[in-house]
């Protein structure tokens, strides 16, 4: 499929979620109180709730959503393994104790960057990792499984954290990490995850080149001249920094960077760097879609974004490796 | 049979076991020894108690969500774990929620009495909650003149006439609607209750967005450094725009973290914040 009209039509796409999300919310707005409310022409109170309340929450699942598709496009071309992603490998996780590491002992109150930043620590602390095992291991299964081990270390140590809590009311504050939502974010908790993930972008584009050259193997890569380890630290650098900016938008939100890059490898032949941007779009698509899910599903209290993502991911994830016929 | 001499084996080792390290140790000896399991069961074990009867209160005893917790100040803690409390030689152990479900049941086993302390769902369940823990930790007269002062103190709370709504609201973004003691004391204040929805709920911003309350009840934002959920509804632009815009009446969480007779300070600072406004009004 050409590029462009791939793009456009993801782009179209994610114009309709967002806007559907719009829709939905306590307040009923039918679509002429709503388009009063985005031109400026309605209510006070609709334009505060379009504007300050629906859009915010749209844009927040769709950047998250977004993040952690090129994010896991990104890992899947380094890696060369269709299964990594930012949740599987551990890196969300790490990233999630990161943040909740800062909320714990209060240094998040020292500033609104250290959360964010304690995030993008944790994130980075698991992609070198990563990173490292990689270099020195080769074997596909190998490197899942020391992901699988990291996500379950992180867990670990959020359980420890949860077991230490200092009182009763902080415990499912804590909690709430892991679980991952975009409820009640505004456009201030946007901006500040917003130069992280603006600069983790730049690293991942320019990583593009190095992961079309991975794919025909290291040998045939450094044949083209592209210089792999340069290629392998941008990747780890800019998925730190955008996986860890997502964690401190949203908490942990697994399997979107894996769904959003196997539905569109098809499409573009199978070429990683043209997986990206299609797979950062159909990430941010299909978390909006899922935040609209959660808010239609009746359930006693609202259910969590990072819930209904693992609900549906994880079979989607077994699917995908069970379709795999090496192991190696 | 094996729990029972897990049991029998920790009511030997806490026979065995020196007396806590309390400065109260001479004098509580010579008397019964009392354990609290939980904040909640503190203030009422401070309240009921001779001081030197206290041989172990809970961790939180001291806290700033503890109403009393000037009184627990130089007092022994215990966590509610089985062991560290039999360690205490308690005669009485006092509960809420403390030490976990089979908490009583396992203390009874042990010979040891558990005074339970009831869930107060209105003002009335309050006073009689009040009694009963007074009567089962001994100190009935001193239960009666404590509900005594809060019926008397409620009687002379003005109702306010003009009924202005009132939303209360926790830092961590719940809202108390109808049915609810806290909707008791709203209304008890002589307001309506902004939240009409029935129960406890979160804060619909997009309600928010439209309506204004005429009073925010801000409650449990003393302990802001306690509560780490940044998502909280609480903190979005605009709860924090009402919360700068309307009348807000600050109640320290200690006022609200139990069901006891510290209630009334609740509903004394609401009236006389919506007296003064009004006073200002005229």
């Amino acid at each position: 499929m050409n590029d462009r009209l791939l793009l456009s039509c993801l782009g179209l796409a994610s114009l309709a979620a967002i806007f559907a999300a719009c829709f939905l919310g306590s307040t009923p707005m039918p679509p002429g109180r709503l388009f009063a409310a985005m031109v400026g022409a309605g209510s006070v109170g609709d334009h505060i709730v379009l504007w300050e309340i629906r859009l915010p929450r749209a844009i927040a699942a769709f950047i998250v959503g977004g993040a952690l598709g090129l994010c896991g496009a990104a890992l899947q071309g380094l890696l060369r393994n269709p299964l990594a992603e930012p949740g599987v490998l551990g890196v969300s996780a790490f990233s999630a104790l990161g943040a909740t590491l800062a909320l714990f002992y209060g240094a998040a109150a020292l500033s609104p960057f250290v959360l964010p930043l304690s995030a993008i620590a944790g994130a980075l602390a698991a992609t070198f990792f990563l990173a490292f095992a990689a270099i020195r291991n080769s074997s596909m299964v190998t490197l899942i499984l020391i992901g699988i081990g990291l996500s379950s270390f992180a867990g670990a140590l959020m359980a420890l954290l949860l077991n230490l809590a200092p009182n009763p009311f902080s415990l499912s504050d804590l909690i709430s990490w892991t679980l991952g939502s975009v409820a009640n974010r505004s456009f201030a908790d946007l901006a500040l995850a917003g130069p992280f993930l603006g600069a983790g972008l730049i690293f991942i584009v320019m990583s593009g080149r190095g992961l079309t050259a991975l794919s025909l193997g290291e040998e045939a890569a450094h044949g083209l001249g592209v210089n792999l380890r340069r290629t392998r630290m941008f990747v780890v650098i800019g998925t730190g920094l955008i996986t860890g900016a997502a964690v401190s938008i949203a908490g942990a939100i697994g399997f979107v960077g894996i769904v959003a890059p196997h539905l569109i490898r098809p499409l573009v032949n199978h070429d990683p760097a043209r997986t990206l941007a299609p797979a950062a779009f159909l990430g941010g698509i299909l978390l909006v879609l899922a935040d609209i899910g959660v808010r239609l599903i009746p359930t006693p209290s609202e259910l969590r974004l990072g819930v209904l993502a693992a609900l549906i991911g994880a079979p989607a994830f077994i699917w995908i490796a069970s379709q795999r016929r090496t192991g190696s | 049979m094996v729990r029972q001499l897990i049991i029998i084996g920790l009511v030997l080792l806490a026979a065995c076991a020196p007396r806590a390290n309390t400065s109260d140790k001479d004098q509580t000896i010579a008397g019964r020894r009392i354990v609290s399991l939980d904040y909640c069961a503190d203030q009422y074990v401070l309240k009921f108690a001779n001081r030197n009867e206290i041989a172990g209160l809970s961790p939180d005893a001291e806290k700033i969500f503890s109403y009393m917790r000037e009184e627990a100040a130089g007092l022994n803690k215990v966590r509610p774990r089985a062991e560290d409390v039999l360690l205490l030689n308690p005669d009485i152990v006092v509960r809420t929620y403390g030490g976990g479900p089979n908490a009583a049941a396992f203390f009874e086993r042990a010979g040891i009495e558990v005074v339970q302390i009831g869930y107060a769902a209105s003002l009335d369940d309050v006073k009689t909650v009040i009694q009963k823990a007074a009567d089962d930790i001994g100190a009935s007269e001193k239960g009666r003149a404590v509900v005594t002062k809060m019926e008397t103190r409620l009687s002379n709370i003005s109702k306010n006439p003009s009924g202005s709504n009132i939303l209360y609201l926790t830092s961590k973004g719940a809202v108390a609607g109808t049915g609810t003691l806290i909707d008791e004391l709203l209304t008890t204040a002589g307001m309506t209750n902004f939240q009409t929805r029935p129960g406890w709920n979160t804060l619909s911003l997009e309600r928010l967005a439209h309506e204004q309350p005429d009073r925010i009840a801000a409650s449990f934002f003393d302990t802001s450094d306690l509560v780490s959920d940044i998502w909280t509804p609480a903190r979005h632009p605009i709860a924090q725009r009402q919360l700068a815009r309307v009348p807000v009446t600050e109640l320290p969480s200690a006022w609200t973290s139990c069901g006891a007779w510290f209630l009334v300070d609740v509903i004394e600072a609401l009236a006389a914040d919506q007296a003064a406004l009004e006073q200002t009004i005229q």
